[in-house]
């Protein structure tokens, strides 16, 4: 496929895709930067020669990442410069194109090289603050606080990542946060000025602001949300506890193995963990989430 | 008989049946310490959203629960296939079948300790735990629909778990595993414990002398769980005033109106007679 026909140039953690798929979510890319990745709909095969992973919906080798997504569709992520989608029958486009939003684009950054961390990005008084934690530990929630409160936010849940010149710099992912219905409820958010993930779910692309968005910014700081320490408390982590931390919140980590990547990216998360500070944050959901993000802002401001 | 080609040993109970005591027992019984709540050598369970998208290979909040409800068995598998132990502790508060699909089938089990406990002292615990009435916790275990962690619009840290009403949850483990399992009621964890827990240690096939079991149940004992929870929230309920209440057996009738207690031999009547918890004619033995 020639890529100099396509409709649509967009720029996703310091990557030029194109495509003739429509993605309001994404940030156009006015650049004159050639395309490096082409997304667009295609016949996917139904498993993976050599698949090396042991996933009822996923498939992984060294070139390739294959997601099956009951009643949406197959993606295809193939040698870091293809994003291939074919709709199940009777599944919803919108819903089929929004699923490749989210572990689909994680996937390209893997295999571009990235570390890709399972968290967002926000900016404090100048400061690049990484906001990671397991699933359900609130991060999308508390960025969306702070992004409330003026802070910008450069991505949620999945969060591209270099080491370039000592220093450890997170590219922009696309302007929306993802949020549960209640969460849009308790930051008095309104629903309809979201878009579902997928129909069937209450889950939404909740739109931040996407001034300046295309701007790299560097990370200095990496907050681990945890349910281990009191709420709305911190703690500086130093030597291996920093590395561990990162390592386990590198998003979907298990895709790693089967990549061939692990020994790769235990290095790569090495070198980073030296170059950052990174630190616990309590939140067991016993505070409100304003409270949560004033505390944030207090810290982050102070340290 | 432990089924030794396969790992995991449930601890399966309903909620507040004394699932969390045999734990920590059983922490306290492997570590030969006095186990801390919120750090205990078997904490896992079955519905972490963790182990879930691990085994699922993609985030499980990305897509409805509906859709990698029936890879459940086969993610278990890989779980195990994982990891290098003998065998796998693991807390399970679902019921056995979901929607006419056996969530934890005999292949994949070593064992089963299924903890039961009457379920007129339970509601008034479940009903603390919950912040609800009496009344509220009734509706609960009594309801064919009652599921955990089961609201569509929130994600939480463990996929909902469905178990339906105590008595369907409790033949639903026996009718899968019942030529597998022990069956220990939480009124002789408090009666005879020492009986009780070494029946567990056994069955699991840990070493264990008397001095060990009985070290263990003093390191469990309910004073110096009380004793923590005062000092350091219990993470698994940080909503919880108390996680740890009386524990005492027929406290029930302190705390349940006679009407209540009826309505629950009308829900379980078959079950409550089966396991000695009323006579035929409707009586309390408890």
């Amino acid at each position: 496929m020639s890529t100099t026909n396509l409709k649509y140039k967009y720029c996703v953690g310091g990557i030029t895709i194109g495509s003739d798929i429509h993605y309001p979510e994404l940030i156009l890319d006015n650049s004159h930067k050639d395309v490096e990745v082409v997304l667009a709909y295609g016949e996917v095969p139904e498993t993976l020669d050599n698949n090396r992973a042991d996933f009822p919906i996923v498939e992984v080798n060294e070139d390739n990442y294959l997601l099956k997504i009951p009643r949406a569709g197959r993606y295809w992520v193939n040698k870091g410069d293809r994003i291939t989608i074919q709709a199940e029958e009777g599944a919803t486009l919108e819903d089929v194109r929004k699923q490749s939003l989210t572990a689909v684009l994680a996937m390209l950054g893997y295999q571009r090289n990235y570390i890709m961390m399972h968290g967002g990005v926000v900016i404090i008084n100048g400061r690049g603050v990484l906001i990671t934690g397991i699933s359900a530990m609130g991060k999308s929630a508390l960025l969306a606080a702070l992004s409330q409160k003026g802070c910008r936010v450069i991505s949620d849940d999945i969060s591209y990542i270099q080491v370039i010149d000592k220093e450890v710099i997170a590219f922009p992912s696309f302007p929306r946060i993802m949020l549960w219905k209640d969460s849009l409820r308790k930051l008095k958010l309104k629903a309809e000025e979201g878009q579902k993930l997928r129909a069937d779910m209450e889950k939404y692309f909740y739109p931040v602001s996407n001034s300046a968005f295309q701007e790299q910014v560097r990370i200095d700081t990496v907050c681990v949300l945890t349910s281990s320490i009191g709420c709305g408390l911190f703690k500086t982590l130093s030597g291996l506890g920093k590395t561990t931390h990162l390592r386990d919140n590198l998003f979907h980590p298990w895709i790693l193995g089967p990549m061939g990547k692990s020994g790769y990216y235990a290095s790569r998360v090495l070198g980073m963990s030296s170059l950052v500070d990174v630190m616990l944050f309590g939140n067991d959901q016993t505070k409100s989430i304003e409270e949560l993000a004033d505390l944030f802002i207090e810290n982050m401001t102070n340290a | 008989m432990l089924n030794t080609n396969a790992k995991f040993i449930w601890l399966a109970s309903y909620p507040k049946s004394g699932n969390t005591w045999v734990r920590i027992f059983l922490s306290a019984l492997l570590t030969g310490k006095e186990p801390d709540i919120n750090n205990l050598a078997t904490n896992l369970i079955i519905s972490s959203r963790q182990l879930i998208d691990a085994t699922l290979g993609f985030s499980s909040s990305d897509i409805p629960e509906d859709d990698y409800l029936f890879y459940r068995t086969r993610m278990y598998e890989v779980y195990a296939k994982a990891h290098k132990q003998e065998y796998i502790l693991c807390k399970v508060h679902d019921a056995c079948i979901l929607k006419g699909e056996v969530l934890f089938t005999p292949a994949i089990t070593r064992g089963t300790v299924y903890i039961l406990r009457n379920p007129f002292d339970m509601v008034a615990s479940t009903a603390n735990h919950h912040n609800v009435s009496i009344e509220q916790a009734l509706d609960y275990i009594c309801s064919p629909e009652h599921a955990l962690a089961n609201r569509r619009t929130k994600l939480n840290n463990q996929v909902s778990q469905y178990m339906g009403t105590w008595s369907q949850h409790l033949q639903s483990w026996e009718n899968v595993h019942h030529e597998n399992m022990l069956l220990v009621k939480y009124e002789d964890l408090v009666n005879d414990s020492l009986q009780a827990f070494s029946k567990i240690a056994a069955y699991i096939n840990i070493p264990h002398t008397k001095a060990d079991v009985l070290q263990a149940i003093e390191n469990a004992a309910f004073q110096k769980l009380q004793n923590q929870e005062q000092k350091t929230a219990i993470k698994m309920a940080p909503h919880v005033k108390k996680f740890f209440r009386s524990g005492k057996v027929g406290g029930w009738r302190n705390e349940i109106t006679t009407d209540q207690a009826m309505r629950i031999i009308d829900c379980h009547y078959d079950a409550l007679l089966k396991h000695g918890y009323i006579d035929t004619a409707g009586n309390i033995l408890v």
